[in-house]
């Protein structure tokens, strides 16, 4: 039996629908988010019929809200997380901000800071180590006058050391964007570099 | 059907210009050459996949008047050569390179069968998978009794791709006992530096990685299957989003599929950058949207997986291998290989290497034959090793070649088969910074979970930067090896159970050069951390070196020119870093 509950976040309050089931010896407990108000009583009976049909015909990963997915499509639609955005989806999914930052942080394609235009990744996979990648990051990191991680001033270009981005027969490699750059030198990045918008 | 295979039929057994367009094609400049072939109208032209000699993209194939001619090299500033001799039917003699690649050194000695689509098809055209003979296998496994595919497969001594080597057919066999919703996921996170196949296989030919998929649910009663696949690789995601709905559209996935009573439904996740989700466990909890952090086993994921289902968990060359055995048969499949491994391996052949790309090679081929035939060797100075397995592999020393490659060999010497990159390696580098290197990666890739793991590989770098930098004596080398030794006995998964192995492999034989690391020389010619940190003329007085310096190896005076005591400096580099009038140099 679906039960409506209210919960305290920083003085704010909000409303949710509770309702656990058992399966064999498993519980599941489902959470909805309903608003900051409280809903009417007819409006609520409603809600909660939903709710339910929501739990019986749903499969269990479309309930368990997914955290990546979520992450990634802020990510694809702002080029980084905004600290907004991680607090909204808290909220939103139900799920404390310190685990939305634990993932976050985990995994290498989230970022928390604004990024330029161009992200420049600059392989350090083992062929390209082996070619002598990090020269070519040295020399990356003294052209754009910027250090890996971060952006140049005018948020044109932003430079990363990744590893391996798979184009190791044709090491150094680097990939600006979503394009893939191979057996580079110095003059041959100096003109890819100054050949960007 | 029938008419998406006619139409192949007419395009590829006209005249026709191909363009290898998989990522290392594009990264060398192949969409402007095709876009310029296009453009010319001579012939028609088509994108294919890798044919796998990446050292010599991009390639042009031309095949006219039943002519088949192959060019390397072909860039924006000599397509217009090509483009001038195709019209007056001569060979461009520059870049030529064969009529057929079996003429090529680098082929001889491959067996290409997985690969055998890739750089011949049009890895968005269903029509040419068809008509390579395609869906054979799974027409073939549909007519049989799910049971009865196990057990084919079983036969066929299919052991996985991903690394480790696990029977296929066994994994298969605990999954199909189970009941109820069960998940079918193909890891294609492919985090190994230096190994690229998976993505080559995705890129290159789909069609053949979800037949081995649709083959697998029909055998072990999934229904729905997930490929996890890497953010890093735009194309491949792009290619098989394309051929997922190709086949959605061509009754291959979704409901009854091929007329049967088969209903599999797939979808592609994509990863989100941490290499301990290639680790089975750590991938389930990234796809249910958690950090892919490993879990202790059992429960396996064939009992308690993806949202605690019974999960299976196959590697995309395995999946590949799949179909391919369908299509040819059990028997002919296990003529191939050595007694205990069966089949073809998938390898990349990367570092000093003449020529590098994908190569397919059968199981039990000795590893000079691999290196030094196919490959060329290296293109300047001596071979030194080959690195194996990634960073959880180990290193194999030129002398010790000759060995087959199985997973039970390559295990014996302390390396390990890994998902197939081959780095090789010469005289200019140093095998400690290898070691550290690899470790430097392993110890970033740390998920944090279990101790051993997280605080061993962090301790363990630490000293290998120590010795890298001629820091210490000759018993921190045994300190070494006993910590590598407990990380390996004590991690949780694989990534912490397979990290000190390269530090091991290297200290096992090529002790030497960790000795002449810490008596100050350079065994390769590369390396550059040996240097000193020395403060110049620019040198103001202002102290901040001395009062960072961890070790107090800096004295001087305040206002005047400070100095750095050799003797005690453990070139942390720490005064490089807070020096605010780049006054101290590295040399």
């Amino acid at each position: 039996m679906p039960y409506l509950r209210k919960v305290k976040i920083k003085n704010n309050e909000y409303y949710y629908l509770f309702h656990t089931t058992r399966d064999g010896d498993k519980f599941r407990k489902y959470s909805k988010y309903l608003g900051k108000d409280k809903p009417e009583r007819e409006r609520l009976q409603i809600m909660k019929d939903e709710f339910l049909n929501e739990i019986k015909t749903k499969k269990p990963e479309d309930i368990k809200p997914n955290v990546v997915e979520a992450l990634q499509k802020i990510q694809s639609e702002n080029g980084f997380l905004p600290k907004e955005e991680l607090i909204r989806i808290s909220h939103e999914l139900d799920i404390p901000g310190t685990d939305i930052y634990g993932v976050a942080t985990f995994y290498g394609q989230f970022k928390l800071a604004e990024r330029g235009k161009y992200i420049v990744s600059v392989c350090t996979g083992t062929a390209c180590h082996v070619k002598g990648s990090n020269n070519l990051l040295d020399f990356l990191e003294k052209y754009l006058k910027i250090k890996a991680g971060e952006t140049t001033a005018d948020r044109k270009i932003t430079l990363e050391a990744v590893n391996c981005i798979g184009a190791c027969a044709r090491a150094p490699a680097i990939m600006i964007n979503d394009n893939v750059y191979g057996e580079l030198d110095e003059e041959k990045v100096k003109k890819i570099i100054a050949g960007l918008k | 059907m029938r008419n998406l295979l006619k139409e192949a039929e007419k395009e590829l057994n006209g005249d026709i210009i191909t363009v290898g367009l998989a990522t290392c094609g594009m990264s060398a400049g192949g969409l402007p050459v095709y876009e310029k072939l296009e453009k010319a109208g001579i012939l028609p032209v088509e994108k294919v996949g890798c044919i796998g000699m990446c050292y010599a993209e991009p390639i042009v194939t031309v095949i006219k008047n039943r002519k088949k001619s192959i060019y390397g090299g072909i860039n924006e500033n000599n397509v217009n050569d090509l483009i001038e001799c195709i019209k007056e039917d001569k060979v461009m003699k520059k870049n030529f390179l064969c009529n057929d690649i079996s003429e090529l050194e680098f082929y001889k000695k491959q067996k290409r069968l997985v690969m055998r689509n890739s750089g011949e098809i049009n890895p968005l055209k269903l029509g040419h998978y068809l008509y390579q003979g395609g869906l054979e296998g799974l027409k073939k496994a549909l007519a049989m009794e799910p049971a009865k595919v196990v057990e084919a497969i079983k036969k066929s001594g299919l052991r996985g791709r991903g690394g480790a080597g696990f029977p296929t057919g066994m994994k298969w066999e605990f999954i199909a006992k189970r009941t109820g919703k069960k998940y079918l996921i193909c890891n294609g996170d492919e985090g190994d530096p230096g190994a690229f196949m998976n993505r080559t296989v995705m890129e290159s030919d789909p069609f053949a990685l979800i037949e081995g998929m649709v083959i697998a649910a029909h055998a072990t009663g999934c229904d729905e299957g997930i490929i996890y696949t890497r953010a890093e690789y735009p194309l491949a995601i792009k290619t098989l989003e394309h051929a997922i709905k190709t086949c959605y559209e061509n009754n291959i996935l979704g409901e009854k599929i091929l007329g049967s009573g088969l209903k599999f439904d797939l979808a592609i996740k994509k990863g989100a950058g941490a290499f301990v989700c290639g680790e089975e466990t750590a991938l389930i909890s990234s796809i249910e949207g958690k950090r892919g952090m490993p879990r202790p086993r059992p429960p396996y994921p064939a009992e308690s997986g993806l949202y605690e289902r019974p999960t299976n968990v196959n590697n995309v060359g395995t999946f590949a291998n799949v179909a391919t055995i369908m299509r040819i048969g059990v028997e002919e499949y296990t003529k191939i290989g050595t007694e205990k491994t069966k089949g073809t391996m998938i390898l990349c052949l990367v570092g000093k290497i003449k020529r590098s790309g994908v190569v397919e090679v059968p199981m039990g081929m000795k590893l000079s034959e691999i290196i030094l035939d196919i490959g060329g060797g290296p293109p300047a100075g001596k071979l030194k090793a080959v690195l194996s397995g990634g960073p959880a592999g180990g290193c194999i020393p030129k002398e010790h070649l000759d060995i087959k490659l199985d997973y039970e060999t390559l295990a014996s010497i302390g390396a390990i088969m890994g998902s197939g990159g081959m780095v090789v390696i010469n005289d200019e580098s140093s095998m400690v910074e290898v070691a550290r290197y690899f470790m430097r990666f392993t110890q970033e890739e740390s998920c944090g979970k279990c101790t051993p793991c997280r605080e061993g590989t962090k301790r363990l770098l630490e000293m290998l930067v120590n010795v890298s930098r001629g820091v210490g004596k000759e018993e921190d080398l045994d300190k070494i090896e006993a910590l590598s030794k407990f990380i390996q006995e004590n991690s949780l998964c694989g990534l912490g159970q397979n990290a000190p192995n390269p530090v091991l492999s290297t200290l096992k034989f090529f002790r030497n050069e960790y000795i002449m690391h810490l008596q100050g020389k350079n065994p390769g010619k590369t390396y550059n951390d040996m240097k000193q940190f020395i403060i110049t003329q620019k040198c103001v007085g202002c102290g901040n070196c001395e009062r960072n310096c961890p070790v107090k190896a800096i004295s001087g005076e305040l206002k005047k020119k400070f100095k750095i005591n050799q003797d005690i400096c453990i070139k942390c580099g720490k005064c490089y870093d807070v020096c605010a009038f780049k006054a101290i140099e590295r040399k």
